[in-house]
């Protein structure tokens, strides 16, 4: 069996009043298909170091983007690709947390159906450790070499990547479905 | 802008009671409640409902830590459905007034003593500013026509908006 899917990194900007403000990834989402079957993902990691208030935000991202995907997926013309569940976040998150990177479709094959929610994720945890080693942390344990700090980016040795988030959105509206 | 902002959306939750950190919220809610109500009202601003990203919350962190925010408020955004939009304010419709419709959470936390002031504040401004602002917006995006509708209906309004929201206090 085949999952078709379709991630993208969700990244916090450190001073919306700063043209060359950091940001860094706090969360990566994947939504894909499966059997005809939706299926769903997210990993976030809140840094120690960001202020009260956004950690606070950020400790309910999994909630908010999981409303924002399952609108998605609820309104989705049952043909249309998967960047159309992906622009729905896109563009709901406008501020401090942003959508930086959305990533082409991709497959992977699977032996067993019971597989699916460690294949997402696997391919959710890889997502988020890209992400955040292209921008600069280390994530791996014990790297022989530290990368330079940046003021104000979250002190690398604090970044634990949490449990992963995976759910099966809601089908199409009846009403859409019959268009498809 | 601030440095950081969040959509309600995000801080909705909040606004009642919330974790360290989260206090900034609750302490400007109830004046930037009054000041958002009184002035959509007055413009007939009629898209700051339970929006999810036209009312956002913006701060400053607090670098060295000894409080979670150094300032921060409200901000109101995206005012494209108020001033008449869709020809609601032509011939004398400015003179209906209705109340901006807002979260009901943001409601509830109106303080009415500040709701007073900005009353006062909106029944000064004088005929002379409302024109002077109006006409600030050039004519390739403002007609001259849809400009004087504005004004003029800026001006009718004014003097309405406090019987009007003295109604649900």
């Amino acid at each position: 069996m085949k999952l078709g899917y379709q991630q993208a990194t969700i990244s916090f900007c450190m001073d919306l009043t700063a043209p060359d403000s950091p940001s860094f990834p706090v969360a990566n989402l994947l939504v894909g298909e499966v059997d005809g079957r939706q299926v769903a993902g997210v990993a976030v990691i809140v840094p120690d170091s960001l202020d009260a208030l956004s950690k606070a935000v950020l400790a309910d991202t999994h909630q908010l983007i999981r409303k924002y995907v399952d609108e998605a997926f609820k309104s989705r013309l049952p043909k249309s690709p998967l960047s159309d569940v992906l622009a729905r976040v896109y563009h709901s998150l406008r501020n401090s947390m942003h959508v930086s990177v959305i990533a082409t479709p991709a497959e992977v094959e699977m032996e067993q159906p019971n597989q699916v929610g460690g294949t997402i994720i696997n391919l959710l945890h890889d997502g988020l450790i890209k992400a955040l080693t292209e921008a600069g942390f280390a994530v791996e344990p014990a790297p022989p070499v530290q990368p330079p700090a940046k003021q104000g980016w979250p002190d690398p040795a604090s970044l634990e990547l949490p449990p992963s988030f995976v759910w099966a959105p809601p089908s199409p509206d009846v009403a859409l479905a019959a268009t498809g | 802008m601030y440095p950081r902002q969040f959509p309600w959306e995000q801080i909705k939750r909040f606004v009642q009671t919330g974790p360290p950190g989260t206090e900034l919220i609750r302490e400007r809610l109830p004046a930037a409640a009054a000041q958002g109500l009184a002035f959509d009202t007055w413009v007939g601003q009629t898209d700051h409902n339970d929006h999810p990203h036209n009312i956002i919350f913006g701060y400053v962190p607090n670098d060295d830590g000894t409080v979670p925010v150094a300032d921060g408020d409200f901000v109101f955004l995206d005012f494209a459905m108020a001033l008449g939009w869709h020809g609601t304010w032509a011939r004398e419709g400015s003179k209906t007034l209705g109340i901006a419709p807002f979260p009901p959470a943001m409601d509830a936390a109106i303080d009415r003593a500040i709701l007073g002031g900005i009353l006062d504040r909106i029944e000064n401004v004088s005929d002379d500013t409302i024109s002077e602002i109006v006409h600030r917006i050039p004519d390739d995006y403002l007609v001259p026509e849809h400009r004087d509708v504005i004004a003029h209906g800026l001006r009718t309004r004014r003097g309405n908006v406090r019987a009007l929201l003295a109604r649900t206090s």
